[in-house]
């Protein structure tokens, strides 16, 4: 889960750019450090998409930010040291632009996990008071801070905890002696969501989307930080508002003394772009076909054309009005290309592919086998086989294989599904010579899992899991030839709880031990006497998740 | 020298057991049951059914009625070992006396009863002191009353000596013939005596009722001392007075007085000891069978003796069935024989014909 602190602090320092449709004069240096990091702190859960987020918006404002190459520093995974000595870095050479007489500009990027005092960059952490003091000591005339950060206690801090201070606000009081605007997310106690679909955050997804012309309104070749913001807001209340974990607002507090817009992108001079003809009405996606990664989404109006500067390379572009979505394929090579509608190939809206938050929030998928070979549960059913009636026990364990099936939920952790699981008892034999009784029993369990889980570092994540369902037991006693067949039914619990390893060989394998407890007392015998075929049990078993 | 050794061997004999690994009872489960009967156990009195114990099918046997009793003659004797551990599983009911009653030798008088106190499928178990020498223990299950009594398991064992340390052992009394002995004042008849035996070792201390010979002759006018009939499947034949010359070809004998035929060869009433006429030879008719003059070749003249059909020309020897155990002893059915592998009684087979006479 993603607390979002969107921190985009402007200080603007000094005079801004001369046009707002093209990038600034060389003689403004232009530095980027982009940072992404998805490891998690203590206690927190991986992120998937926080290093392809920081590489996107490296690649945008190295494609449509004026950055010269070379200027944009993309870090990712750093440990606090190594963040440091870039920042450091970062120092020196706006110093060096300063001692040269070149003003300078300076956009931060992080996206990973924070919590209210410090970011997380996996075990250890930076500080934000630290952060803020390096990023005050960069000699820059603007400096734009953009966080996407994850907390992971701004789960009950949404719930009503009191929030602890957060980036945003220390910032803001702390600059506000220095006339500094603070662009920043409306709280700092929000979720933030990943997408599977998006293959990143809902916030950087919409805001590079911004940046790349849909957030132009003004149409005037730039995408301010103001137009940026709105576009983001919106987007990202939309499309989080209905997901589990709620709507997402970006907020914006920006003081630029004396300056006018503050321009983000420029994606008019981009070396490419797909532009949507006049005609065009409906609900856009610009899909990168490679990478099969949305790149931009839109609402399109009549009337007027939309352009959205991207890369160059093939696209889809589907165009949804009403249940039917127009495909368009398209190449954008230098210069761009425009959408031919009569070429595009009309298909029906799927029935599950709804658009909306709720679709995007794509959930992942576990399936989990599991074995246990345990001891067979001594209750006075089994006394009364073993102690009373002389029968011998062939073997002392009881052997069961289990398969799950489990969906997770709002990416916290919450998994839901259903489970089947078939255990053996041993054989119970009396000989007596002349004659052999063999008996036997099965129970099959069937029903719903909950499981909860946890991740504890790196790729070991505990887990809790409960279920409830219906056991069927079956006896089976043979007497020379005759074979005699009982069939059981009764209520089945069982409480888990384990260690797994993710990620094991190859992607979505996983590996778990963990012990369970399970009551299901079944079989009955004639003499009223039930079995707990249950009890507790080690479980050892793989999953896969996708 | 010869007199000691066949003592040490006789009294060895005494010691041989009877039992299966020290198992005692046969069907101890009650699942053995030939039709509505158990195949092993006797219906003593009143009736009994199958009932179901913990499970439906394995089932136990219900004494049905208000007096009703079940027994079996378990082959044990005193060289098994003279403690013997018992287990019953049963549900009694309050309003139920029942008994386990030991009669040893079963020579139907009880010697030992123990009441069952009512129980709910709860092992109950004993340990039982017999007084040595014994042969034989018939169990004997009963129940009284209009309460339900089912039996589900019993299992009878031989025990180790300690075990039944202090009990005062059970006297079955003195000795029947044919049983066990180690002297005089074992047997009922006050006469222990070495006699052939079918032990491994041939020869055993048994209770006689005569002096065998070469003894002084102990039996009186017309009688002598003989092979009788056999009393118990757990005994020996037992030596007493028969009629002299009353044992008809194919019967027991001890000497050739007891045959009427005056020839009794391999304790056999028979006709010939390898002093047939002509090109003929004295052979058995059937393994442990009498011996006559060219069994099997149909030679025998109508009214000759025979032992078979095929020992007649006409093809028909008209007498009585014999029908013997592996020990030769005649049966009327398989319980009368002795127990072989699995405490199951030996086969009952027919294998020719008793005091016959060609057609």
């Amino acid at each position: 889960m993603r607390l979002p602190l969107l921190l985009i602090a402007a200080w603007l320092l000094l005079g801004g750019p001369a046009r707002a449709d093209t990038p600034p004069a060389p003689e403004i240096a232009s530095y980027a450090l982009v940072v992404g990091s998805n490891l998690p702190g203590p206690g927190q859960t991986e992120l998937r998409y926080a290093e392809d987020d920081a590489r996107r918006v490296a690649a945008t404002l190295a494609e449509l930010g004026g950055y010269a190459p070379g200027s944009v520093d993309v870090v990712v995974r750093p440990t606090p040291d190594a963040l440091r000595q870039r920042l450091d870095r970062l120092t020196e050479r706006v110093r060096a632009d300063a001692a040269a007489g070149r003003q300078a500009r300076v956009l931060f990027y992080y996206s990973g996990h924070a919590r209210s005092t410090a970011i997380d960059l996996g075990p250890a952490a930076l500080p934000l008071e630290e952060l803020r003091q390096r990023l005050l000591a960069v000699p820059a005339t603007l400096k734009i801070v953009v966080l996407d950060a994850c907390q992971s206690g701004a789960f009950s801090r949404v719930k009503g905890a009191a929030p602890a201070a957060d980036f945003s606000f220390n910032s803001r009081q702390h600059l506000d002696a220095s006339g500094v605007a603070v662009l920043a997310s409306s709280s700092g106690s929000e979720l933030s969501q990943e997408s599977e679909l998006l293959r990143g955050s809902y916030f950087t997804h919409h805001l590079l989307v911004g940046l790349r012309g849909a957030g132009d309104a003004n149409r005037d070749g730039a995408v301010s930080v103001d137009e940026a913001y709105r576009y983001a807001y919106h987007h990202t209340l939309v499309a989080t508002s209905a997901t589990a974990v709620g709507g997402q607002h970006v907020s914006l507090e920006v003081e630029l003394k004396g300056h006018g817009e503050v321009p983000l992108s420029y994606p008019r001079p981009a070396t490419s772009s797909i532009e949507l003809p006049a005609a065009a009405a409906g609900y856009a996606l610009i899909q990168d076909r490679q990478a099969r990664a949305v790149v931009a989404e839109l609402q399109k109006a009549k009337g007027a054309p939309a352009r959205v500067a991207v890369a160059p390379g093939e696209y889809d572009v589907l165009l949804r009005s009403g249940d039917q979505v127009a495909r368009c394929p398209i190449a954008a090579g230098p210069g761009g290309a425009v959408v031919d509608l009569g070429r595009c190939t009309i298909e029906a809206v799927a029935p599950a592919a709804r658009k909306g938050a709720e679709a995007l929030l794509a959930p992942r998928w576990r399936v989990e086998l599991s074995g246990a070979l345990e001891r067979e549960r001594r209750d006075a059913y089994r006394a009364t086989i073993v102690d009373t009636f002389d029968y011998r026990e062939d073997g002392p364990l009881t052997a069961e294989a289990s398969v799950g099936v489990v969906r997770e939920y709002g990416h916290r952790g919450l998994w839901l599904g259903g489970f089947a699981s078939q255990a053996a008892s041993p054989r119970y034999i009396f000989d007596h010579g002349e004659q052999t009784l063999t008996f036997r029993w099965q129970t099959t369990r069937i029903g719903a899992l909950a499981q909860g889980e946890r991740r504890l570092v790196g790729k070991l994540a505990a887990f809790g899991r409960a279920a409830a369902g219906l056991g069927i037991g079956w006896t089976r006693l043979v007497q020379d030839d005759a074979v005699t067949r009982e069939v059981f039914a009764g209520p089945a619990v069982e409480l888990g709880a384990g260690l797994r390893l993710d990620n094991v060989f190859t992607r979505g394998l996983g590996m778990a031990l963990g012990g369970s407890f399970e009551y299901a007392p079944i079989i009955e015998n004639e003499l009223g006497e039930r079995h707990d075929s249950g009890g507790v049990r080690v479980r050892y078993g793989l999953s896969y998740t996708w | 020298m010869k007199k000691l050794s066949l003592l040490v061997l006789g009294l060895a004999a005494t010691q041989l057991g009877a039992t299966e690994c020290g198992q005692v009872l046969r069907d101890p489960g009650f699942d053995l049951w030939c039709g509505d009967h158990l195949c092993s156990w006797k219906v003593v009195r009143g009736d009994i059914a199958r009932a179901p114990t913990w499970h439906s099918s394995d089932a136990g046997v219900e004494l049905v009625g208000e007096d009703a009793a079940i027994s079996q003659l378990a082959p044990v004797d005193s060289g098994d070992g003279t403690c013997i551990h018992f287990e019953l599983v049963a549900n009694v009911d309050d309003d139920v006396e029942a008994f386990l009653a030991l009669d040893i030798y079963g020579d139907g008088s009880i010697d030992r009863r123990e009441r069952l106190p009512a129980s709910k499928w709860k092992p109950l178990s004993y340990n039982l002191s017999i007084k040595a020498p014994f042969d034989g223990i018939r169990f004997e299950l009963s129940k009284q009353g209009a309460g339900r009594a089912v039996l589900g398991r019993i299992h009878a064992e031989t025990a180790r000596a300690e075990d039944c340390a202090g009990l005062p052992p059970i006297d079955g009394g003195p000795a029947p013939l044919g049983g066990s002995c180690v002297e005089n004042a074992d047997c009922g008849s006050g006469m222990c005596r070495l006699v052939p035996s079918p032990s491994p070792f041939g020869v055993a201390f048994r209770c006689v009722g005569c002096e065998p010979p070469p003894g002084a002759p102990t039996c009186g006018a017309g009688l002598v001392c003989g092979l009788g009939e056999p009393r118990s499947p757990v005994r020996d034949v037992p030596y007493e007075c028969v009629p002299a010359g009353g044992d008809e070809l194919g019967e027991l004998c001890l000497t050739n007085a007891e045959c009427g035929s005056q020839v009794c060869n391999g304790y056999i009433c028979s006709t010939c000891m390898n002093d047939c006429s002509g090109a003929e030879l004295c052979g058995p008719a059937w393994p442990r069978g009498p011996s006559v003059c060219s069994p099997g070749e149909h030679r025998r003249a109508s009214g000759e003796p025979c032992a078979t059909d095929a020992d007649c020309r006409s093809g028909t020897c008209n007498g009585a069935q014999r029908r013997t155990c592996e020990d030769g002893r005649p049966c009327g059915n398989p319980g009368d024989c002795p127990v072989t592998e699995g405490l199951a009684p030996g086969a009952c087979t027919t294998v020719g014909v008793t005091g016959g006479s060609c057609q």
